[in-house]
């Protein structure tokens, strides 16, 4: 007898139905699973069969055929074992049929539980979009992930035996609700901009490169608080829309990362990966090509601290991304593209040995040392880095231990102003921040003139700043005049955006 | 075979300096003899082990062609014994026994020898002070000597060659092997201005690091004068002081903030006595030269005004971080960026790696 049951895998932050049909035949024993398997795939055949028969089930006897179709798509992973059980156990008429509103997914352990697996969200938002009236039958674990999406049933499942009893309506359950508004708005505050001190420069930078999107690097010695400042920066940013967070969410589902706790990522992630990470944990990929740090970090921050340690293929590999907004991940199997569009930040060491720029401890390099190690910064990468900032380390607790700091409310406030001034200027344009101007932009969004552009020619010859440079000022000028509210670029902004260039001087040998 | 191949030759031995090459002077009479005396007598005189060493080299080397070898890159040999060997360099206690010499320089020709030394890594203000010392003296023909290390030493070479004067670069290493490597162009163009590039040590001997203390004993011995422009706690500027002491030299420093690192040494110079140098003419008169004060020190932000002449009040030759001036000045980034960016445009302050602004 023949069986069908509906079934779907994650295909990057997209999904893909697939009908599982299975075929019980008389024969010599065997169980055969065709429609481009993996290896997980393949092991299916032992979890089921155990399954099958610690649920007080028989396995039958004969020829079992399971065929994953459309059998040009590549399947893997476990999601697969429950559709394959349930079909075997229709086909050999141990239970009535699968309606076809029916979407199965979820891992069999060998006494028949069901277990969560990765990559449920974007099923889930696949299958509401298709709008069909599916039911979506997953592990209990999962429920709340699939729940986050409107317009779909979802149900969850401990045990085989009870998506049998259901079937079969022998049990009564109703489909998982889940406040997604609460949800939402539950995440909490994360690290606020007040509980660092001083580092009033730092802040203001980090204050920028959130308002016009623009990528950062923080140079300054071990201790001065590098770490601490990049990892407030997303709580500068506004905060995420429903619509960005599910899609955040759905990396986050693909790449296995979210907890029964936490189905819904509302904050924006930050992501730290270590400098020893490969190009293909960066970036994304594996055979079945997995998100990679970059997508992790989209609609947030990725931060990469002794950014010099990191290998120069690893580094150069951010420039798709960066461009962008995305990563294509091609492999032989398959070639997906995940969303990457992040801020970048940086953090070096201001020198070799760490100290340039030390109150406390005095820096051991000669300045043809300094000189060589600030130049394997430069390149490709460092072009497209809008602000670079030295960050002191400076004992500041007698100073600042009296004074207020922002929060990062505060600070917020001012972003989202500047950033609405924004969306104005590029309404009906292809980029949104002032972060993504070309130099086509440039001309047209951001002229300077008399005493600023004075400024900025005479500042580009005496300090002997390069040509790629001016752009970049034009750029931080345009994001420093929208958090001043001010239509023109002046003098000051310009004069400010010139002190983010600190790596483009050609620093006459002191 | 000359008598001088065989001075080259003992100077190519590791281990024979100016105290045991004397000795065997005086124990043999001449070089030539002392090259093919026997181990048994020469260690008696040496000791053993260079003794040793010394029969090793003398069946590797061939006085008169390593001369000619040496000469054919035309590099001058100045021994102890020639006219032309620095007569203020013979008078020192342990003067080296021969001199390598690239460059066409006749010591005999001029009368003022001044040196001029300091930190590898000086602050703007070091440069800048050894810039207008350096160029003044060498306007007044005189012949500085240095080291021809990075920061001071290089700034006090270069500032002579671009007057066109004669300047005299000391090398811990030889002459074939200039150290540090970017200091070549530098080199060449002393020698082509006239000046000289001297070593003790044989054209291919590598720069190490016990050569360069003893190499400082003829910075000092050079010249009547020593000026230390800025030196840390422990800096190779300082052991050339102590050598100038030991010579009977005048020690000169340039005062410097009690704030910087880099005048840590030469204020402590003048607190033990170092004559404090503002100008050249405070040089001139610690070597006997009667001269006029020309130039006053100091008062070069008189004609600032408002914003600007409040925040270059902050800024000091040590230098301080951006972060603080814009605490201690309260600004707005913005007001705060033009007056330090206009300061900077004028040529009063410049940024360095590091983020800290200096007063130039």
């Amino acid at each position: 007898m023949l069986a069908k049951v509906l079934s779907a895998t994650a295909w990057g932050v997209d999904a893909r139905l697939v009908e599982v049909e299975v075929d019980v035949a008389s024969g010599l024993p065997s169980f055969q699973i065709v429609g481009l398997p993996d290896t997980a795939v393949q092991e299916a055949r032992e979890r089921v069969r155990s399954a099958v028969k610690n649920s007080g089930f028989s396995f039958p006897g004969g020829r079992v055929t399971v065929n994953l179709a459309p059998a040009s798509l590549k399947k893997s992973g476990s999601e697969f074992d429950l559709p394959i059980a349930l079909g075997i156990l229709a086909a050999t008429g141990q239970m009535k049929f699968v309606p076809p509103s029916v979407v199965a997914l979820g891992e069999l352990s060998l006494s028949g539980e069901i277990k969560p697996i990765a990559g449920v969200l974007p099923v889930a938002h696949f299958l509401s979009l298709e709008g069909k009236n599916y039911r979506l039958f997953l592990a209990q674990e999962n429920t709340k992930e699939g729940a986050l999406v409107e317009n779909l049933e979802v149900y969850g499942f401990h045990h085989l035996n009870e998506v049998c009893d259901f079937l079969q309506d022998k049990i009564n359950l109703s489909p998982t609700t889940l406040d997604r508004e609460a949800l939402f708005s539950a995440g909490g505050e994360g690290e606020d901009l007040s509980e660092v001190k001083g580092q009033r420069g730092g802040k203001r930078a980090l204050e920028i490169a959130a308002a016009g999107g623009h990528h950062l690097l923080l140079i300054g010695p071990p201790g001065s608080g590098k770490t601490m400042l990049a990892r407030r920066l997303p709580s500068l940013l506004p905060p995420l829309s429903l619509d960005e967070a599910i899609e955040v969410t759905k990396i986050h589902s693909v790449a296995g990362f979210l907890s029964e706790e936490r189905p819904l990522i509302s904050q924006r992630p930050f992501r730290a990966p270590h400098h020893t990470i490969s190009d293909v944990a960066l970036i994304g990929g594996g055979q079945w090509p997995r998100p990679g740090e970059v997508s992790l970090a989209h609609h947030g921050v990725l931060f990469l601290d002794e950014a010099l340690e990191f290998r120069r293929n690893v580094l150069e590999a951010l420039r798709e991304p960066l461009e962008g907004g995305k990563i294509t991940v091609a492999r032989a199997s398959t070639t997906i593209t995940y969303p990457a569009s992040f801020i970048l930040v940086l953090a070096c060491n201001p020198c070799p040995c760490g100290y340039l720029g030390d109150t406390k401890k005095t820096c051991t390099c000669s300045y043809q040392q300094i000189a060589r190690y600030r130049a394997k910064l430069s390149g490709p990468l460092l072009d497209r880095i809008d602000l670079q900032v030295e960050v002191p380390r400076l004992d500041f607790s007698e100073i600042a231990s009296e004074k207020k700091e922002e929060t990062s409310q505060e600070v917020r406030e001012r972003v989202k102003k500047a950033r609405q001034i924004q969306t104005e200027r590029f309404r009906g344009e292809k980029i949104h921040l002032n972060g993504q101007m070309s130099a086509r932009y440039l001309r047209r969004f951001s002229p300077v003139e008399g005493e600023a552009k004075k400024l900025l020619e005479a500042s580009m010859e005496s300090l002997a700043l390069s040509a790629r440079a001016y752009h970049r000022i034009l750029k931080v000028a345009r994001t420093i005049a929208d958090l001043e509210q001010s239509e023109t670029i002046q003098l000051e902004h310009v004069a400010e955006a010139i002190h983010y260039r600190s790596l483009d001087r050609k620093y006459q040998e002191p | 075979m000359e008598e001088k191949d065989f001075w080259i030759a003992f100077n190519h031995v590791m281990g024979i300096g100016p105290t045991r090459f004397q000795k065997l002077l005086n124990t043999f009479g001449d070089a030539r003899t002392a090259w093919r005396a026997g181990v048994k007598e020469l260690s008696e005189v040496i000791g053993p082990g260079i003794a040793q060493k010394v029969e090793e080299e003398r069946k590797k080397i061939e006085p008169e062609k390593l001369r000619e070898k040496i000469e054919s890159k035309n590099f001058k040999v100045l021994t102890l014994q020639d006219d032309d060997y620095p007569s203020l360099l013979r008078n020192i206690s342990n003067s080296p026994f021969l001199l390598y010499m690239w460059g066409n320089l006749d010591f005999r020709q001029f009368d003022f020898f001044i040196s001029m030394v300091g930190t590898r890594r000086p602050t703007p203000y070091g440069r800048k002070v050894t810039k207008i010392l350096a160029s003044e003296l060498a306007r007044e023909k005189w012949v500085v000597v240095s080291g021809l290390a990075l920061g001071i030493d290089g700034e006090a070479h270069s500032s002579v060659v671009q007057e066109e004067g004669i300047t005299v670069g000391v090398l811990g290493s030889g002459l074939e092997v200039i150290y540090p490597t970017s200091h070549r162009r530098l080199a060449e163009e002393i020698v082509e201005k006239g000046g000289a590039i001297v070593s003790e040590y044989p054209p291919l001997c590598p720069p190490r690091a016990e050569n360069f203390p003893p190499r400082n004993r003829i910075i000092s011995g050079l010249t009547p004068g020593v000026v230390v422009v800025e030196a840390p706690k422990r800096s190779g500027a300082l052991i050339t002081a102590d050598f100038a002491l030991e010579q009977g030299r005048e020690v000169m420093a340039v005062p410097g903030s009690i704030f910087s690192p880099q005048s840590e040494g030469t204020n402590n110079l003048i607190a033990q006595g170092a004559k404090l140098v503002q100008n050249k003419e405070d040089i001139l008169e610690t070597l006997g030269f009667s001269s006029e004060k020309t130039r006053k020190s100091g008062g070069e932000d008189s004609h600032l005004q408002g914003d600007e002449k409040e925040l270059f009040s902050f800024i000091d030759s040590s230098g301080i971080f951006k972060e603080e001036l814009l605490q201690l000045t309260g600004w707005e980034e913005g007001k705060f960026f033009r007056v330090l960016l206009s300061l900077e445009l004028q040529g009063l302050v410049q940024e360095l790696p590091g983020g800290k602004v200096f007063r130039l």
